[in-house]
């Protein structure tokens, strides 16, 4: 028999030793589970926003009725998509501040994140109900369907991402969340961003392509 | 969709990678749960193990319901022009059997495999999210109860399980079978997704130390790939049935063919998702076998990276062949060609898969046990279904094929003669672990060989009749047209099946009765001289999994403990499976039980049934989700320190 | 189970004029199931393996060529599988257990040249499979392009619609076309999405609402196909049947005149000779006169969606009050050889008009065939709203439309007919 010892798999020492100790990026890939989490969640995000979009695509061309393109206030989308790319500047300053462990100036660009994004969805209701007023509800034809369906499921997802910067912001402020938890915040600005980019795809494809 | 952005809040560090400890009191309104005995505990369990044994009884109920509607199925269709079902409760019949075989057989099964073996397999002592992983199974569980519902309410979905619009639109199916259909797939399809994104990071960041992507045993990595393709193929479908449910509830126009709509949207979404489905449901067999094989032929399995490369392939090659489904649907020439050249070579894969096997087995010592037995028969049957699948890759011969009995003959081969094939073995194989005994070897090759010829007798003449001209979903048929003998011989093949799935319970049941009455005598941690590390820990799996965590060196680690080489070269005994185990006395820190998911989980059918009855429903379940995922997040991360026996500087942490 | 036995002795008895498919089909059941019966019944007129036309021909040289590929592989996997499971078995001691102390079997971990081997060799296979595959993809698209006969093919719950464009002649459910030339379909559904497929002829086509489908059929000889409905299209889905009959060039063109002719504006035609082809006169409940009533009560509960050319024409356009907007177009009823969407034969074998079932489908429809009146989707009963006798009336009404069935000369009605729905 060759020199081979028999190499259990819990030795004794092994078991009377300290209980062993992991901390939050002590993963095999160095990632944060919660972070390896969100970016997985956004590839599938991706594909559900490439569905919805695709269907945009293929129904918008199949319609009577109301013209899109009269219908359309580009300028004051414009607007609103512009303020929804500064909610990302604001995002970035904001994990920037919680690396830093500044969590004042955290709070502030969080609300100040939370904000832009409201005013982007107050501009989206806004226009829904223009639109509305104008002929094109949601049952009207095909490309009311598609344009409420599309813009709306994006809308939800802004929605979310500012219940989420506002509880964060709750959280900071009553002091449940600290500076230790810099990651998360990075984390919901990963999702931020991510919807930020799918309206700017969103907002091409619909709005300025003709 | 709400429900899956929660994780970046409410799912803080879990306890098994605790961020240093962040001296803050608890902050939760109610005690966590810390009961793990007892049956109220499996309400609120996060154990993968426990779990994943859910998983599986839930499958098993469901592939009895699926069972039963074959069984009319095939009753009906016993002989020629009968009436024991119209043409109404056929079509609800047929639709329920597949899409409860898919949705709630087939992948929860995969799904019980992964969540049990997983982390086992990695080294892990949990998922990466165990209470997200309780709100998978709770919520996988509401969609299948919701999804039946629709038999007490008026009916089940009569649309066929891939429902094509505009069939499945409001005025071709006034009933609420196709809402079940749509709202309860889509719940069900919320636990995939989540249950993806889970165990991907699980298997990503949980492994133990020397545990490279490349010594994953086959089964976890076929896990992965499976997990990857719901990640992407889930959202593809939940689009779809929003939109159907859209237009079905909400008036909207997107089957709408009057106002314009092209049906053939529906078809490519519904097999954009379809299409990497059929590898959801068949990779975790693959994985299965993949564990067997080499077991009971005592060698290592042939090829491991080409095995391991070959399911990554599939992966991706499954994404480029979804309008194979669509030969005849109208697409022009040139997308038909491509389409079918995809096809062909996805085969290729595949094959190389089923060689490895076979030369896995060639110049082994096989034991035929029950396990290895299914996994030949896996082998096998696949092999037919794959040979059938080819046949239909050549566009032209398909559009002969498609829509009869061939395509029912070939699809029950790959699913019936592959995935459940496999998912049996694996039930003989790790049964041991997971309840401490094994199941009878004397019944077991009963069940096997009715399983076996019972199988063949039901699917093997729906060849014939498909290739005699006999399209599938037909309540009836003709007399002195060819279609008897065979309609007749696939009753009496299914008959033999439901005896089959009799002696498999009888069999778990006298297993059980025959081991208490021996006094329960532990079958060993390593009852079948295996390779991977689920075996290195005592049986059943202690709740902590592993006392230590385990430090890998190399493929079948575990077996390398056991055997080396002595002088002459020879591979020798060193140590026994027992000798190298855990001994599974360690108390490690473990996450608490907890009562959300289960409540967020119930939240979501109320609000599904409020889509399509009353407004109040939808509050409800508004009011469960919400309050479930704020218990969620505010919860205490754990329970509190005296309730269990953690060192004292764990303390609470955001979770 | 007599077909058993009775398989077993044609079996014997054709053992020595078994046709090649015959042989195909059998050893593919032997392969599959390991038994060795014969359940290829010589009246499977849906059978996809024997092609009466260029399409279908097509199609079947390339299946034949891929079964061969994939039995060869079949036999080899299984071969192999069933080798290794034998040769490299694992034996038993003499107390039942496996043997642990036996040696280890060679512990190979791969081999990549037999990896490379075969991984390449299906992919050259294919290869080569790919070849046909792709040309017959694109010579069954192109299959109509010198058709000079173009039908349109309208698809609705639960049966079809045939329209020759150039004229006004529709039918329904079976379509009549010229043998030995490709014909032109242009598809499309008043409905939902239907498939077309006459096994015989060519492979199916799906017929979609709101798109337009091109294929083509072709036979080679005239006589009659079967063909039905593939895609799951709702409730009676397994009833609806198209009765495909080619006619030589001539008669073909005979019969297109024929049917351009109305019904006369002021109500039935029977005279002496009509009585006498059809036989009806056999019936005691018909007469010309019966003829006359039913045409009043046709008009009174049928023609608010059938339309008979001549002399109903109110709902022509598609404004039935159903969901597709089309009933079955009845001008030349008789002419056709089934009802009911071929479900239900129109004529016994001995040429008489198939009365007792054709009075209980003008009757009690949804009762013969599933079907949804109440969601406008099919045809209603009449159970409440007429009475026995005006049934009788509207059947010997019917009676009055349309000649004698169209079948190729030489073929009749006994040969046609091979799907009954009855027994």
């Amino acid at each position: 028999m060759a020199d081979v010892t028999a190499r259990p798999y819990a030795t004794p020492e092994d078991l009377e030793g300290p209980e062993e100790h992991h901390d939050a990026h002590d993963t095999a890939t160095g990632v944060s589970n919660n972070k390896l989490a969100m970016w997985a969640f956004l590839g599938s995000d991706c594909l559900l926003f490439g569905a919805l979009i695709s269907t945009y695509l293929l129904l918008r061309r199949k319609s009577d009725g109301v013209d899109p393109e009269e219908l359309f206030d580009i300028p004051f989308t414009s607007v609103s998509a512009f303020v929804l790319l500064m909610s990302s500047l604001t995002m970035v300053l904001a994990v920037s501040a919680a690396n830093r462990r500044d969590g004042q100036r955290m709070r502030y660009w969080l609300m100040a994140t939370a904000l832009l994004g409201s005013i982007f969805i107050a501009g989206q209701v806004y226009e829904f109900t223009a639109f509305y007023n104008e002929g094109l509800g949601y049952t009207t034809n095909i490309f009311g369907s598609a344009f409420y369906t599309l813009t709306g499921f994006h809308g939800v997802h802004v929605s979310v991402g500012i219940v989420m910067l506002v509880s964060l912001f709750a959280m900071s402020a009553t002091g449940r969340f600290n500076e230790d938890n810099a990651e998360t915040v990075e984390i919901v600005g990963l999702y931020w961003h991510f919807v930020d980019v799918v309206w700017i795809v969103i907002f091409t494809i619909v709005y300025l392509i003709p | 969709m709400a429900i899956v952005e929660r994780p970046i809040e409410d799912e803080g560090p879990k306890e098994l990678e605790a961020p240093p400890a962040s001296r803050r009191p608890s902050e939760g309104v109610f005690k966590r749960p810390t009961n793990t005995e007892g049956w109220t505990s499996w309400f609120t369990t996060v154990d993968h193990k426990r779990i994943g044994i859910m998983y599986g009884a839930a499958a098993l109920f469901f592939f009895v319901v699926g069972g039963l509607e074959a069984g009319l199925i095939r009753l009906q269709l016993a002989r020629p022009n009968q009436e024991i079902l119209n043409e109404d409760l056929y079509n609800q019949v047929f639709t329920m059997h597949g899409t409860t075989m898919i949705f709630f057989v087939v992948i929860p099964m995969g799904a019980a495999f992964m969540n049990y073996l997983m982390p086992l397999q990695v080294g892990a002592r949990d998922v990466a999210f165990p209470r997200l992983n309780a709100f998978s199974f709770w919520t996988f569980l509401a969609g299948g109860i919701f999804f039946n519902l629709a038999w007490f309410t008026g009916g089940g979905a009569d649309c066929g399980w891939f429902c094509y619009a505009p069939n499945s639109g409001l005025a071709f199916s006034p009933g609420n079978g196709v809402d079940y259909y749509a709202l309860g797939l889509q719940i069900a399809g919320i636990a995939s997704l989540v249950g993806a994104m889970n165990l991907i990071v699980t298997v990503i960041n949980l492994r133990a130390p020397g545990m490279s992507m490349m010594r994953l045993p086959v089964f976890t990595w076929m896990a992965l790939v499976v997990q990857m393709l719901l990640l992407f193929a889930i959202p593809v479908i939940s689009v779809a049935l929003f939109l159907l449910t859209f237009d079905r509830l909400f008036d909207a126009n997107f089957f709408n063919v009057e106002a314009g709509a092209d049906p053939l949207l529906w078809q490519h979404l519904f097999w954009i998702f379809g299409h990497p489905e059929v590898y959801i449901l068949i990779l975790p067999a693959f994985g299965i076998v993949s564990e067997i094989i080499p077991v009971f032929s005592r060698k290592p399995l042939f090829g491991y990276p080409f095995v391991v490369f070959s399911g990554i392939a599939i992966g991706f090659m499954g994404w480029g062949v979804w309008a194979h489904h669509m030969f005849v649907s109208g697409l022009g020439p040139v997308s038909v060609a491509a389409f079918a050249a995809t096809t062909m070579f996805i085969a290729v894969p595949t094959g190389v898969k089923i060689l490895n096997w076979v030369a896995t087995m060639w110049g082994g010592k096989v034991r035929f046990d029950t396990p290895m037995l299914f996994s030949t028969a896996l082998v096998a049957m696949f092999t037919i279904g794959g040979l059938s699948g080819v046949m239909h890759s050549i566009a032209p011969s398909d559009t002969q094929q498609t829509d009869t009995y061939f395509i029912v003959a070939h699809f029950h081969y790959v699913l019936f003669g592959g995935a459940l094939m496999g998912f049996f073995g694996g039930l003989y194989f790790w049964w041991p672990k997971v309840f401490g005994h094994k199941l009878d070897e004397r019944r077991g090759k009963w069940h096997f060989w009715t399983n076996f010829v019972g199988f063949n007798l039901t699917f093997g003449p729906m060849h014939v009749l498909g290739l005699q001209g006999m399209p599938r979903r037909y309540q009836t048929y003709d007399a002195n047209i060819g279609f008897e003998f065979w309609n007749m011989a696939a009753t009496i093949g299914v008959v033999i099946l439901g005896w089959s799935f009799l002696i498999f319970l009888w069999n778990i049941w006298k297993s059980y009765v025959g081991w208490k009455a021996e006094g329960k005598p532990d079958v060993g941690p390593d009852p079948w001289d295996a390779r991977s590390l689920e075996w290195t820990v005592q049986s059943p799996t202690p709740h902590h999994n592993f006392d230590v965590t385990p430090t890998v060196t190399q493929v079948d680690d575990f077996w390398h403990r056991k055997y080396a080489k002595d002088e002459t070269g020879r591979y020798r005994r060193i140590a026994t499976g027992a000798e190298l185990a855990q001994p599974g006395t360690g108390h490690p820190h473990l996450p608490a039980p907890s009562y959300w998911p289960l409540v967020v989980s119930v939240g979501l059918p109320f609000i599904a049934a409020g889509v399509m009855y009353h407004l109040g429903l939808a509050v409800v379940g508004g009011i469960l989700v919400v309050g479930g995922v704020y218990g969620w997040i505010t919860e205490p991360a754990d329970a509190e320190p005296d309730d269990h026996d953690a060192p004292e500087d764990e303390e609470a942490h955001v979770g | 189970m007599s077909e058993i036995t009775g398989a077993a002795d044609r079996l014997r008895s054709q053992r020595s004029v078994m046709s090649d498919r015959t042989t195909r089909r059998l050893l593919g059941l032997v392969a599959l199931l390991g038994l060795v019966v014969a359940g290829c019944a010589s009246d499977a007129p849906l059978d996809t393996l024997e092609p009466q036309g260029g399409p279908a021909r097509s199609i079947d040289g390339l299946f034949n060529a891929v079964w061969w590929v994939a039995t060869a592989v079949f036999v080899l996997v299984m071969g192999a599988v069933i080798y290794v499971s034998w040769k490299f078995r694992s034996k038993r001691g003499a107390d039942g257990e496996w043997d642990d102390d036996e040696e280890l079997p060679g512990q190979v971990h791969g081999n990549t040249r037999a990896e490379i081997g075969w991984t390449i060799a299906p992919a050259l296979i294919l290869a080569v499979l790919a070849v046909p595959t792709l040309a017959g993809v694109f010579e069954l698209a192109n299959w109509h392009d010198d058709a000079e006969v173009e039908i349109e093919v309208y698809g609705a719950q639960w049966w079809w619609e045939f329209r020759y464009p150039g004229t006004d002649v529709v039918t329904a459910n079976t379509i009549v076309f010229p043998a030995g030339e490709p014909i032109e379909l242009t598809m499309t559904s008043y409905d939902v999405i239907h498939s077309f497929w006459i096994p015989a002829l060519n492979g199916k086509r799906d017929v979609a609402p709101g798109r337009t489908h091109t294929w083509a059929i072709e036979a080679d000889e005239p006589g009659t196909y079967w063909g039905q409905c593939v895609e799951f299209c709702g409730l009676s889905h397994a009833n609806m049947r198209i009765r495909a009959i080619a006619l030589p060039r001539q008669e073909y063109e005979d019969w297109l005149t024929e049917q351009q002719a109305l019904q006369p504006a002021e109500g039935p035609v029977a005279d002496d000779s009509y009585l006498e082809t059809v036989r009806w006169a056999e019936t005691p409940l018909v007469s010309p006169e019966a003829a006359q009533r039913g045409y009043e009560v046709f008009g009174q509960f049928c023609a608010s969606c059938h339309v008979v050319g001549g002399q109903y024409e109110a709902v022509a356009g598609g404004i039935a009050p159903l969901i597709s907007g089309h009933a079955p177009d009845l001008t030349h009823f008789m002419t056709r050889t089934g009802f009911a969407a071929n479900i239900y034969d129109l004529y016994e074998e001995d040429g008489s008009v198939n009365v007792a079932e054709l009075r209980q489908w003008v009757w009690r429809a949804p009762e013969m065939k599933g079907m949804a009146p109440d969601e406008m989707r099919g045809m209603p009963s009449f159970a409440e709203q007429m009475t026995r006798e005006q049934v009788d009336d509207v059947v010997a009404y019917l009676m009055t439309l349309g000649g004698e069935p169209t079948l190729p000369s030489g073929v009749d009605l006994s040969e046609a007919d091979i799907l009954r729905r009855a027994d």
